[in-house]
Parts: structure tokens; C-alpha cells; sequence
């Protein structure tokens, strides 16, 4: 998708196309992170959870992509997933996986991508609080999950 | 001669399905081995997606990579 972005002056961007944020564990240093053991190999996957506050009444949609990573360097990411919502929608909070990918002796990071699409102008877009948002909208980042596969009966449960 | 084929087809796809099945319903289970939030990551340090707006991006295909791309070419 086409994103393209106007300054308008600090703190506010007027947009046509989308916008899109990208937040990412390794940018927080690598304890936020997950160190996959040097002898066994696991299935790893990942999720994050969002939550929709407000209501939408325009052509307006919104992306949340999901990555598990393990190169710092960013150019190798082994899952994706993605789920998509469009046109109007009210207060929720959807949850988006990945694939899943198998993995020994590397640090896992996680990064989601949202992109928000449409002719739409914020007049200011919260950042530093970790969220997205603007006067009517808000889209809070809740959590992030890595979780491995274990085989054989879960002696937890 | 044909329904023996056929049979034999059935069961071996049966066999292939099911097994498939057993695979992935191993008794396993999914282990959380990290939690986290979000709060304080945003990807909007450096100079690069400085030039995207505050933003940064793992889509290759992105206006900002072609955009960021470039824009380094056009320096050199």
C-alpha cells in the first residue's frame, strides 16, 4: 500500500493512503526478547494483542502485522501474520498471531506493524505513551507473546 | 480390479490425512516463554525513518523503503 506523509507542523501529520507505526522489542534491547536454547530446537510463534477504542464511521481500515524475527540485522523473519479490519468498527480487542517458525540458539524479537489506511487527518498521534491515538480513536498495543511448541502431554494442565 | 484401486486409494489418503492429523494433535501444547508490552518501543529514533515520518519499516515493498532507497542513491 501506498503510504504517503505531510508534515504539517510538530507533532501532527496529515496523510492520504495510510500511516503506518512500527514498534519492535529489539529496540527496547535485547531483554525484551526471547533467548532460544542452544540445544533443542523448538517451534516457536508469537502474538500480540490490541485493543480498538472508539468507532469508526469512515472509509477507514486498519492492519496489524505480526512478526517473529531473529536477526537483529532485520533482514531474516521467519512468520507473519496479519489481520485486517475494515470499514466502521466499534471498541474491541483482537488478538493476531504469526506463523510459526523452528529455531535453536538465537534471540527472538518480536515487531508489529500497524497501518492505519484511508483519507483521514489526525491532528496529533500519541506515541510516547506507547499507544496510537488520536482525539476519537485509540488503538493500545496491550501485550506481546512468544510461546514455543512442547510435545508430548502438557504436565502443567 | 477398479474398486480394489480405489479402495486402496481411499485408505492410503485416509492414512495420510489422519496421520497428518495425529501429528499435529500430538498431545503437545504451546508454552508461553515470554511476555511483554509495548509501552516505550517505538521504532522512530533513527535517521532513516526520521525521513518516513517518525516511522520504520520491515515491508520492503513500503513507499518508505523505496523512498529511503532513493533517497541514499541520490547521495552518493
Amino acid at each position: 500500500m501506498k503510504v504517503t506523509l505531510y508534515r504539517k507542523y510538530a507533532g501532527s501529520w496529515f496523510f492520504t493512503g495510510g500511516v503506518r507505526v512500527v514498534y519492535d522489542t529489539a529496540i527496547a534491547g535485547a531483554s525484551h526478547g526471547y533467548t532460544a536454547p542452544k540445544d533443542t530446537s523448538y517451534i516457536y510463534k508469537a502474538d500480540a494483542t490490541v485493543k480498538l477504542t472508539g468507532t469508526t464511521t469512515g472509509e477507514v481500515s486498519l492492519s496489524v502485522k505480526v512478526f517473529l524475527y531473529y536477526t537483529v540485522t532485520q533482514n531474516e523473519y521467519a512468520a507473519s501474520g496479519e489481520r485486517i479490519f475494515s470499514g466502521a468498527y466499534s471498541s474491541s480487542t483482537r488478538t493476531v498471531s504469526t506463523g510459526t517458525m523452528s529455531v535453536k540458539d538465537q534471540l527472538l524479537h518480536v515487531r508489529i506493524i500497524i497501518t492505519l489506511a484511508g483519507t483521514y487527518e489526525m491532528n496529533d498521534y500519541g506515541l510516547s505513551d506507547g499507544n496510537f491515538y488520536d482525539g476519537d480513536n485509540k488503538i493500545e498495543l496491550l501485550t506481546f507473546r512468544i510461546y514455543r511448541y512442547v510435545s508430548g502431554p502438557c504436565r502443567l494442565c | 480390479m477398479k474398486t480394489v484401486k480405489r479402495s486402496i486409494l481411499f485408505l492410503t489418503l485416509l492414512e495420510l490425512v489422519l496421520a497428518g492429523f495425529v501429528n499435529h494433535a500430538d498431545g503437545g501444547y504451546w508454552q508461553m516463554v515470554k511476555q511483554g508490552s509495548w509501552q516505550g518501543m517505538h521504532h522512530d529514533k533513527t535517521k532513516d525513518s526520521k525521513a518516513c515520518g517518525g516511522l520504520n519499516d520491515l515491508d520492503l515493498n513500503s513507499f518508505c523503503f523505496v523512498y529511503l532507497n532513493v533517497m541514499k542513491m541520490m547521495r552518493r
